[in-house]
């Protein structure tokens, strides 16, 4: 059920008796620049830890237990052009609660409105004290981040993947440096300019009445009219000339190879199914040829897989893999590839992958949070598929379009985390 | 065959335990589209040293786990493959105590527990299969060694308790898993993998009736082993003088961990979970977001987000680690163990707090309930009684201030404790 509720925000509710909880999810969205990062990710922190009503963590987390364990997040994102400030909560039905007075989702709309709309502040900024805290917090995230090799690896790969490219090379949560310069007056003052012009999109999900959260919707003061300036989501990146290259030694004892194609192929596309199935094939699952090839044949990685993002037309290759192998899974990563290609693969192992996704595509109605994502998604891409749909573009596919999705990738950007300690006492 | 029921959830467990001493629970969730199934062994990475039928055995760290990689590879096929043929996810995992296995499907429940029962129930080991599969788990090794929070986690358990079957990753080191034959991975399979030393849980979409009969008919044509007397060796030795011991890795901040381990007596069944709750809900009266004693250390910037506890009981053992990254190393070891100490005083007077957290828990149970993941994840099936989600809420319901307080007090008045340190060389 869909609800306008002002210009430029949106209500959808989607009654369902399934669940035991209900899920909220409140996104604020405008295009992507890489000079709010820093800032939309210190506000996130700051307004998931504190607010007039509750100055501390301590009183938010309190109020929380209160409420039944529900739980409360902000958090910043990015759908492919997109930048998104997201507030999500959950809480138990009344039904399953042993106070059975208590209207537990009138208190979580008050809650809300206290969090969004009444912050803790000193004059017209954040209160200082409060944002010198989670301003130090941030940093030392920031700063911790090469301590997980891993995401480390995918951060140095997204920014090579996009050179001179900050709005989509530079990691979501800022640098440092621009943290260190913000202050609560500044951050402030963007906060208010967030309210007042984001797209705002409300989803609730869960055993509830849509005429009752719509009421609730309204008491909110700040979610009223704005314009809104269409845009692109989808991200094309800069043609360059020849694919990047960049390798770091660490301290460790695996070493880890990240690849970067491009994938021009988009949400909504003709042949996004077939380019679904093809990441399928080569890395999305644990039947793919890099999986049961590099992996299970020849030994030369635990973790190995790819992922497609159908935002950024991009699809990656992560393998953690001993220092000494490189060359050789480099050969293999693209051998797997040409396979594909040239159609070398059982048509078992198609029929199964398709059969896998329909599988997982049915199990996602289990999972309140995953239909709530799904309806987001397709809200803002503006594309309605319904599952009957969704399962015959599936089947649909055949080897030739995946065979044409595979010659369309193009590798861009190659980045190598190196450890040369690794014993190998096999080899 | 025997039914509980949870009127307040609408739920239900069914239970049967079949002639062969498969144990078999049943959670159907009516209106969902998928099932999960998880096949449970009693058999974990602590269990190295044994007596099978009178004769003393000791096997290389890691047999567990390289007992699971094991399992999926057959003569001329993975398990894997027969899975998807149906579209099923499958996946495995060992801990210290147990080894699992699963899949989850919206199609085809039948097809799916025939290969979960057959692959788990019907091996197929060969030398070369064997050396095979040590290539990827020092891959996998390696992969744990990368990470630090994963490192600073095995090396304080270590130090809990030194020269025992604890302290070695799950996954052993690169040395043992090299030492693993043939003979081995069999010895341990004929030991561990029997009907009576398994339990099979299945939530979702499921006909408890049908699915049982399924079972039966599946469990019917396997032979049942030859019985033997197995006694279990796990001695841990007393723990050494409290320490902190220091690594040099290249790490942002100084990583720090505190383990309690626990040398009381925790009771089985029921009152082990009850045991296990009470202690979660002391770690969270002075150690959660909620506490005055954690808003202190938050503000002092001795600690911050990256702070986490967790409590283990497993069968034969039981501890806490505490650990975060902070700047203020030496600090965060010294307020941490004034806290602890004022614990068995403190705690009768955090009343309204208690309640508070009953509360909190309450509420993460119910969220449970929605996730196949947590409720399968959260059953055990060898303490003695089976526990779901629906009985712990009864047990927290009934839990008093003076409950969690003798609890703790037992746990803490015998609790040893280790500190381990891993800083960079530059962080001084």
């Amino acid at each position: 059920m869909k609800y306008h509720v002002a210009n430029g925000v949106q209500l959808q509710v989607v009654p369902t008796e399934k669940f035991k909880n209900t899920k909220i999810m409140i996104n604020l969205t405008f295009p992507t620049d890489h000079r709010n990062f820093a800032k939309l990710a210190l506000l996130a922190e700051l307004l998931e830890n504190s607010a007039a009503e509750y100055q501390s963590e301590m009183l938010v987390s309190r109020k929380l237990s209160e409420m039944y364990g529900a739980s409360y997040g902000v958090s910043v994102l990015r759908y492919g052009n997109q930048h998104t400030l997201q507030i999500k909560m959950t809480y138990p039905n009344d039904d399953y609660l042993p106070n059975t007075d208590r209207n537990l989702t009138a208190e979580i709309f008050t809650f809300l409105q206290n969090m969004i709309e009444k912050p803790f502040l000193d004059n017209d900024q954040f209160n200082l004290n409060s944002f010198k805290i989670h301003q130090t917090n941030m940093i030392n995230y920031l700063e911790s981040i090469a301590d997980n090799k891993a995401f480390y690896a995918t951060l140095q790969l997204q920014k090579l993947y996009y050179p001179n490219d900050p709005n989509h090379g530079s990691f979501l949560m800022g640098s440092v440096d621009a943290l260190k310069q913000i202050t609560s007056k500044e951050l402030y003052q963007y906060y208010r300019q967030v309210l007042r012009t984001a797209e705002i999109t409300i989803l609730v999900g869960g055993k509830v009445d849509p005429e009752n959260i719509l009421d609730q919707v309204h008491q909110f003061k700040t979610f009223s009219d704005r314009s809104i300036t269409p845009y692109e989501l989808t991200v094309v990146p800069a043609a360059i000339k020849q694919p990047l290259t960049r390798s770091q030694s660490i301290e460790g004892a695996q070493s880890i190879l990240s690849l970067g194609y491009q994938l021009p192929i988009y949400f909504g596309n003709s042949d996004y199914f077939a380019a679904m199935i093809f990441n399928q094939l080569f890395g999305g699952s644990s039947l793919s040829l890099l999986f049961t090839n590099v992996r299970e044949r020849d030994s030369l990685a635990y973790d190995i897989h790819s992922n497609y993002n159908s935002l950024f037309g991009m699809v990656t290759v992560q393998a953690g893999i001993d220092f000494q192998n490189e060359a050789k899974v480099l050969t293999m990563i693209s051998d797997q590839l040409n396979k594909i290609i040239v159609g070398d693969y059982k048509d078992t192992l198609l029929t199964g992958i398709k059969q896998s996704l329909i599988n997982q595509h049915r199990s996602e109605g289990d999972h309140l949070a995953a239909l709530m994502d799904k309806q987001y998604l397709q809200q803002i891409m503006q594309i309605s598929i319904s599952d009957q749909d969704w399962e015959a573009q599936v089947e649909a596919v055949s080897r030739d379009e995946i065979q044409r999705v595979a010659k369309r990738l193009k590798l861009r950007a190659t980045f190598s985390l190196n450890s040369r300690e690794a014993t190998d006492e096999d080899n | 065959m025997k039914t509980i029921d949870y009127p307040i959830y609408n739920e239900k467990l069914i239970v049967n335990k079949l002639s062969n001493g498969l144990t078999v629970y049943i959670q159907p969730k009516p209106g969902f589209n998928k099932t999960t199934a998880v096949l449970g062994v009693n058999y974990g990475a602590i269990d190295r040293t044994f007596q099978v039928n009178g004769k003393k055995i000791t096997q290389p760290a890691g047999i567990a786990h390289f007992l699971e990689h094991k399992m999926f590879d057959k003569q001329d096929y993975d398990v894997f493959e027969l899975f998807n043929k149906t579209g099923a996810r499958s996946n495995a995992y060992t801990s210290f105590t147990t080894t699992n296995y699963l899949f989850s499907t919206a199609e085809s429940l039948k097809e799916n527990l025939d290969i979960l029962l057959d692959f788990v129930q019907i091996p197929y080991f060969t030398q070369e299969k064997v050396q095979r599969e040590k290539g990827i788990i020092d891959q996998e090794i390696n992969m744990y060694q990368n990470d630090l929070d994963n490192q600073a986690y095995f090396k304080i358990i270590a130090n809990l308790y030194p020269d025992s079957a604890l302290a070695t990753d799950i996954a052993g080191t690169v040395k043992t898993v090299d030492q693993i034959q043939l003979a081995d991975v069999q010895l341990a399979y004929n030991t561990f993998y029997r009907p009576e030393n398994m339990s099979l849980f299945i939530t979702g979409k499921v006909d408890p009736q049908l699915a049982m009969t399924w079972i039966v008919n599946n469990q019917k044509n396997k032979a049942t082993p030859q019985p033997q007397v197995l006694q279990r060796e796990n001695n841990f030795v007393e723990n050494s003088q409290e320490h902190v011991e220091q690594f040099k890795m290249d790490v942002a901040r100084p990583k720090v961990t505190i383990g309690l381990r626990g040398n009381d007596l925790v009771p089985t069944g029921r009152d082990g979970l009850k045991y296990e709750i009470a202690i979660s809900i002391m770690f969270d009266l002075f150690f959660s977001e909620n506490a005055v004693e954690y808003d202190k250390l938050y503000r002092d910037e001795i600690i911050d987000d990256s702070f986490s506890w967790e409590f283990e009981n497993e069968r034969s053992f039981h501890f806490a680690v505490l650990g975060c990254d902070t700047k203020k190393p030496a600090d965060f070891i010294k307020q941490m163990h004034s806290i602890i100490r004022m614990i068995p005083n403190q705690i009768v007077n955090k009343t309204s707090e208690f309640i508070l957290q009953k509360n909190e828990l309450l509420g993460n149970y119910i969220e449970m309930m929605d996730s196949e993941e947590a409720i399968s994840g959260q059953f055990d099936g060898f303490i003695g009684e089976p526990v779901t989600i629906y009985d712990e809420v009864a047990i927290l319901n009934e839990l008093t201030l003076a409950d969690v307080t003798a609890i703790a007090k037992s746990f803490l008045s015998k609790a040893t404790m280790q500190e381990v340190m891993i800083r960079a060389a530059d962080n001084d």
